[in-house]
């Protein structure tokens, strides 16, 4: 069973802005997306921590149906076409101690509290991530 | 400092749509969001709304949800969505995974669906039965880690003994017809009388004990 993830420091809100290549068609409506955050590196200081890494969001889409409106779209398209590309973001920080539980062994593990996406006008998607830091401290059991 | 390797994490998050505007509409009528932590995760899902509002002339009262793997047509039911006091329908699902990263796994596709039931059994074979569907892909096979029918018989028939045939004391049974999804029921035949085995003119204490002899028990 997985357990219930103890809360840690949520991060600002981060504004998402994903712009697709060229080559990708663009965007009807979203089918699904992961997160995937890593840490690289951290450093626990006197009184902060410093930690830096990456997450990586790969979304799946539906493209925009082609032909005119008014077609009857119905026999036309093949909703099962899926698009996917994926968009890798660095991050780097400090985080207050006392914002945390800093208790030893530090296992630091970078976590979606959630994450919301919708096609943005032009050609991309658009929305907000909040990331959270948990100590996974020294029960391995723990989540 | 360095960073321990596990255990990976990642989260998937699953828009939930009606399957005849899958693809066609923006604002999806629900999420299934998804947390896997090592070779352990938790799926949720919720729609925006009451799903029965889907169907207004064909009200459902109950919406199963289960998934189908993409390209294997196998399906795991892992519940029934809860209406609460909002309106919104609720479904969790507790399930282990392959640890991500190791060589034989590959990403898996899922569908998720959500099926209108009137009264106790699914609607199976209609069509308009899945009211919402969402895909998603994991690096590892979701496995569904519930013990869903455990069922102890202690007596054992002829007919079974002759049709075992793998272990002669679990026996595979279906006493349900249609049969409930996602159980596996098993009758556990008699253990053999180890303690008066010797009285048998045959046996021997240092030989491996064979099939045929648990057979020959039963009969």
């Amino acid at each position: 069973m997985i357990e219930e993830i103890p809360r840690g420091f949520l991060f600002p809100r981060i504004p998402l802005s994903f712009t697709l290549p060229d080559s990708y068609p663009d965007v009807e409506c979203i089918s699904n997306i992961s997160v995937i955050p890593k840490i690289r590196n951290f450093r626990l200081g006197r009184d902060e921590m410093e930690i830096s890494g990456s997450y990586e969001t790969t979304v799946s889409y539906f493209k925009v149906p082609t032909g005119s409106g008014n077609e009857v779209r119905e026999n036309r398209y093949n909703p099962k076409e899926l698009y996917t590309a994926s968009f890798s973001r660095p991050f780097h920080t400090f985080v207050d101690l006392e914002s945390i539980n800093s208790s030893k062994p530090f296992r630091p593990l970078i976590v979606v509290d959630r994450i919301d996406l919708e096609p943005a006008k032009g050609r991309g998607f658009k929305g907000e991530l909040v990331l959270e830091l948990i100590n996974r401290g020294r029960r391995k059991s723990q989540i | 400092m360095e960073v321990s390797r596990e255990p990976e994490y990642g989260f998937y998050k699953a828009y939930l749509y009606p399957p005849r505007v899958l693809g066609r509409v923006r604002r999806p009528s629900g999420a299934a969001e998804i947390v896997v932590i090592g070779n352990r995760g938790r799926l949720r899902c919720q729609t925006n709304g009451n799903p029965g509002q889907l169907l207004e002339h064909n009200p459902r009262d109950g919406f199963l949800v289960k998934l189908v793997r993409a390209g294997n047509d196998e399906n795991i039911v892992i519940g029934r969505l809860v209406i609460e006091p909002s309106g919104c329908g609720v479904c969790t699902w507790q399930f282990n995974s392959g640890t991500p990263g190791k060589q034989e796994e590959h990403p898996v596709s899922y569908r998720l669906l959500i099926n209108g039931t009137t009264g106790e059994q699914p609607e199976r074979g209609k069509a308009d039965a899945v009211l919402l569907e969402g895909r998603f892909t994991l690096q590892a096979v979701a496995r569904d880690n519930r013990v869903v029918g455990f069922k102890k018989e202690a007596k054992a028939t002829v007919k079974s003994c002759q049709a075992a045939e793998t272990n002669p004391l679990f026996q595979r049974v279906e006493p349900f017809y249609p049969p409930l999804p996602n159980c596996i029921w098993w009758q556990i035949s008699i253990q053999p009388d180890f303690r008066n085995a010797d009285l048998r003119a045959d046996f021997c204490p240092r030989r491996k004990m064979y099939k045929s002899d648990f057979k020959e028990g039963c009969q």
